[in-house]
């Protein structure tokens, strides 16, 4: 005889469960988990923050940044949700820059595309040819072949309520090509309100 | 004939046998712990509360109105879990603030109401009369007009095994505020 059981017996049986349950290799998906408790796990993979208590990181695509001659090198794009303060910016090295002669490579991070807003242009590299692979280059103190740091600028918009799109710009000073390099530009922010 | 009714003992059996991957988006869980799992590309909306070890987190004080006449301190403090360790501090102007006549604005950072412990007074504002929404001043470079950002004491009391509550005050040194809305906030990690 069935002994099948209607979703709304099964509700309240779960509802009234209030015990500890071990759930080993069960995964639910697309679950909610609302003012309840977190403990003791790992958060793998890709999150996204949009809410407060926690800081967020958001990147752009892996970026190339080859091209001819002086120019944007790479126009690198990060979404913040709304809400979001800045709290550090900057570019990874995912693959080692090549260029044909000694040039100066800048880095920018503004609010419009090859905007200075957030932090003026400052130097990843400095009349040299190659940037090493992992190098990483932000506002809290790591630095490229240059050995020069990111700042934020003063009166910068560092938060904003609304949605925005920061604009990471790395740029080539110098007539020479760049044959080779790929960035990713970050930020990590936390929301505010 | 007894009772077909499943029971919970049955009903947590039935769930802990399950070990497969359950589809169960529009279910929300309230209340509910989730212990020793793994938490996988979800979406961390809402407010939350950090008290243990492995991530950066941050708690601001509600948003503060810093309206007032004449030389003036508004002071906001922000409650610290157990064993958090403080590795940035300041406040971010969520509304223009306005003074009638230049003044200096400053910012410094407590144990106590109106102590220096953490950090001594910088100015967000130096003799001017305005900061724009959305400056921040703080501990890891963002600075206000008066283009300088705070920086920790040394030997400052960063960490404490116990909760503790951090205090932020932000003063004007002379003619009125007329406009103007800050939080403040401090990003920490608990290390325990």
């Amino acid at each position: 005889m069935s002994r099948r059981i209607g979703l709304a017996r099964w509700e309240a049986l779960l509802e009234d469960l209030k015990r500890s349950l071990s759930g080993t290799d069960t995964t639910l998906n697309g679950v909610t988990i609302k003012s309840g408790e977190i403990e003791d796990c790992t958060l793998s993979n890709d999150h996204t923050v949009t809410g407060t208590g926690l800081c967020g990181v958001q990147r752009s695509d892996e970026t190339s940044l080859t091209r001819t001659g002086a120019g944007i090198m790479g126009a690198m794009e990060v979404s913040l949700p709304a809400g979001a303060l800045i709290i550090d910016a900057g570019v990874i090295i995912s693959d080692a820059i090549v260029i044909g002669g000694n040039s100066t490579v800048t880095v920018r991070v503004g609010t419009g595309a090859d905007g200075e807003q957030i932090c003026a242009a400052a130097n990843l590299m400095s009349a040299d040819t190659d940037e090493t692979v992992k190098t990483v280059m932000n506002v809290i103190g790591a630095s490229g072949e240059a050995g020069v740091s990111l700042a934020f600028a003063a009166q910068a918009p560092m938060w904003s309520s609304s949605t925005r799109t920061i604009h990471i710009t790395m740029r080539n000073g110098d007539a020479e090509n760049t044959t080779a390099g790929k960035a990713y530009g970050f930020v990590r922010f936390m929301i505010v309100a | 004939m007894g009772s077909k009714r499943v029971g919970l003992a049955r009903t947590q059996a039935l769930f802990e046998g399950l070990k497969r991957s359950l589809t169960m988006s529009g279910t929300t869980f309230t209340g509910a712990t989730l212990k020793s799992g793994t938490v996988d590309s979800c979406t961390l909306k809402g407010d939350h509360v950090v008290t243990g070890t492995g991530v950066d987190a941050f708690k601001r004080t509600d948003e503060t109105s810093i309206i007032a006449t004449g030389a003036t301190n508004k002071d906001v403090s922000i409650a610290l879990p157990a064993g958090a360790m403080i590795i940035d501090v300041g406040i971010v102007v969520s509304d223009a603030v306005v003074i009638n006549s230049a003044a200096d604005l400053s910012v410094s950072v407590g144990t106590a109401s109106g102590g220096t412990q953490i950090c001594t007074a910088a100015k967000l504002i130096s003799n001017n009369t305005a900061a724009g929404a959305g400056e921040a001043i703080n501990v890891i470079g963002a600075s206000g007009e008066g283009a300088s950002s705070l920086a920790f004491v040394a030997q400052a009391p960063l960490w404490d095994s116990a909760a503790r509550t951090i205090h932020i005050r932000v003063a004007n040194s002379a003619n009125n505020i007329t406009a103007g809305k800050v939080y403040g906030f401090i990003r920490f990690t608990v290390v325990k």
